[in-house]
């Protein structure tokens, strides 16, 4: 495949264009920077899995239509508003799922968690503080 | 959201790159409205109360907010997922531009050339001004001046795609909706002007400029601009829509205009692009080609002003984090004196908050922008300052 269309898939790319990155140093977010490029991977990686599962839900609407399928399939499937909508719900609990642990801590911060509020769970009235 | 329309020069994704887009529109609308929004309770339970209790008093101003917020972990992650999630934007759009430029580039050729309803006009000799020659603005690689091979027309498509998705189509399929809005702010504010020419200072990739011409189909409309991509992308896009622009690359702080020959000079989302000085020399100018009764409308981000120093340090987010370093100086400025400063009657500049046609859109969405922390995602209220020669 050299027509530079194909694009998925594992044999699709034909060539692999330079990332172009925008000018100007990118802030730091972390205490160390490690953590900025541990996040970005991780989101970048995030996305791959994304495309995957959108191909794979294409690839089994093919099949489930006609018995088989191409590449050229994949490519000439058209996203319509109603399968966006549809991959969309799909793809918000999958995000939902990986980031969980920070929809935890913001829950935490929320409600105002702390080791005293464990603490006092099971601690009787009359029990004096530390 | 509608899907994109195809015009003549929009970029086709295949279908993983259609699906690193989407990915992008998800992980944006997660991080906007499941992510950001903690940071409210990060300031208002933790940050908050430590900072009164050392201080003895209330933080003075947004930047003694954000030095305290920057230190607490969930607003570093909040932020890590805003960064990485407008990267990602880029690279999903760039990737597939780059793929088809060539493409694109004989498409836009074959748009503008031969007999077009518009005219293009470029300027070998033009010098970028260094407000944008110097910076990549919200982090799109090249910014608005890379030109990188003959005929490129990357800064436009990127725009074109990129805002499509970021703004998940609240500016209309044919991303016009802030020139419809602009169009609508001339009919409401001066139903006396029946306009025969009108300027787009900073017209970017067209579609605000086209809709100015389908509201007002006897103006004469030209977009100004200075990035030479831009400009060829909107000329072919403006072509292929039947609509008839005339783009030509300048500085709107001295254009070639003559004085006193223009009725309306229209300007949206683009100052927050430029600098002081540069927002003084667009309004003296604009001041210089209008005809007397002319007005000139600018539509932009609202000021700072009311807001507490809270809801500023949300609202400043892009100025260290999204590569738009006059955003924050842009929120303080006075437009009412500057324009009084360049020749306007006083009392005939005026500032107002309008709904946009993409906050329209974004309740039709059920995506109400007041749930929204950190960007409104181009859904909120769009904020006008305007002036009468």
């Amino acid at each position: 495949m050299s027509d530079g269309l194909t694009g998925g898939g594992l044999s699709g790319q034909s060539e692999v264009l330079p990332r172009r990155h925008a000018r100007g140093r990118r802030p730091q977010y972390f205490d160390d920077p490690s953590m900025d490029q541990m996040h970005a991977t991780i989101m970048a990686l995030t996305q791959e899995l994304s495309v995957v599962i959108d191909r794979l839900d294409t690839i089994e609407t093919v099949m489930d239509d006609k018995g088989f399928v191409s590449r050229s399939d994949i490519e000439e499937f058209r996203l319509t508003e109603s399968t966006q909508m549809a991959r969309r719900a799909k793809r918000s609990a999958y995000i939902g799922r990986v980031f969980r642990g920070v929809s935890d801590q913001r829950e935490v911060i929320e409600r105002g968690d702390s080791r005293r509020t464990y603490a006092d769970s099971i601690s009787e009235d009359d029990v004096t503080e530390e | 959201m509608p899907l994109q329309f195809e015009h003549g020069v929009l970029p086709k994704p295949t279908a993983d790159e259609e699906a690193r887009q989407e990915f992008v529109f998800s992980m944006a609308q997660h991080s906007m409205t499941q992510i950001m929004p903690g940071i409210v309770s990060v300031y208002e339970k933790q940050v908050l109360p430590e900072f009164k209790e050392n201080e003895k008093r209330e933080p003075a101003t947004r930047h003694e907010i954000r030095r305290s917020m920057q230190r607490h972990p969930y607003y570093q992650l909040a932020s890590s997922f805003q960064r990485s999630t407008q990267e990602l934007l880029w690279d999903s759009v760039d990737e597939s531009v780059q793929r088809q430029l060539s493409d694109l580039i004989t498409k836009a050729e074959q748009l503008s050339g031969g007999e077009t309803l518009g005219n293009l006009t470029l300027d070998p000799e033009f010098e970028m001004p260094r407000y944008i020659r110097d910076n990549d603005h919200h982090v799109m690689p090249g910014g608005y001046a890379a030109d990188l091979r003959t005929g490129d027309i990357t800064a436009g498509a990127l725009y074109d795609r990129g805002a499509y998705i970021f703004t998940d189509g609240l500016f209309g399929e044919k991303m016009d909706g802030v020139g419809k809005s602009a169009a609508q702010f001339i009919r409401k504010y001066y139903p006396d002007i029946a306009p025969q020419k009108i300027i787009d200072f900073g017209s970017g990739m067209g579609g605000p400029t086209c809709a100015l011409k389908e509201a007002f189909p006897e103006a004469e409309v030209c977009g100004i601009d200075v990035s030479a991509a831009e400009l060829r992308y909107s000329h072919a896009r403006a072509e292929s829509l039947g609509v008839a622009v005339h783009f030509s690359q300048q500085n709107a702080e001295r254009t070639n205009f003559e004085d006193g020959s223009v009725d309306v000079v229209v300007s949206v989302t683009t100052f927050h692009e430029t600098s002081r000085a540069a927002v003084e020399n667009i309004i003296r100018d604009a001041y210089r080609i209008l005809k007397s009764g002319g007005a000139l409308v600018v539509g932009e981000q609202p000021p700072f002003e009311g807001k507490s120093p809270f809801e500023q340090f949300l609202a400043d987010w892009d100025t260290l984090n999204n590569n738009e370093p006059f955003w924050s100086t842009i929120h303080e400025m006075d437009m009412v004196a500057i324009c009084s400063k360049a020749g306007f009657k006083p009392e005939g500049v005026f500032t107002s908050m309008e709904q946009s046609v993409a906050s329209t859109n974004a309740v039709e969405a059920n995506a109400d922008p007041d749930d929204i922390v950190g960007s409104d995602r181009g859904g909120g209220d769009f904020w006008y300052f305007s002036a009468r020669k």
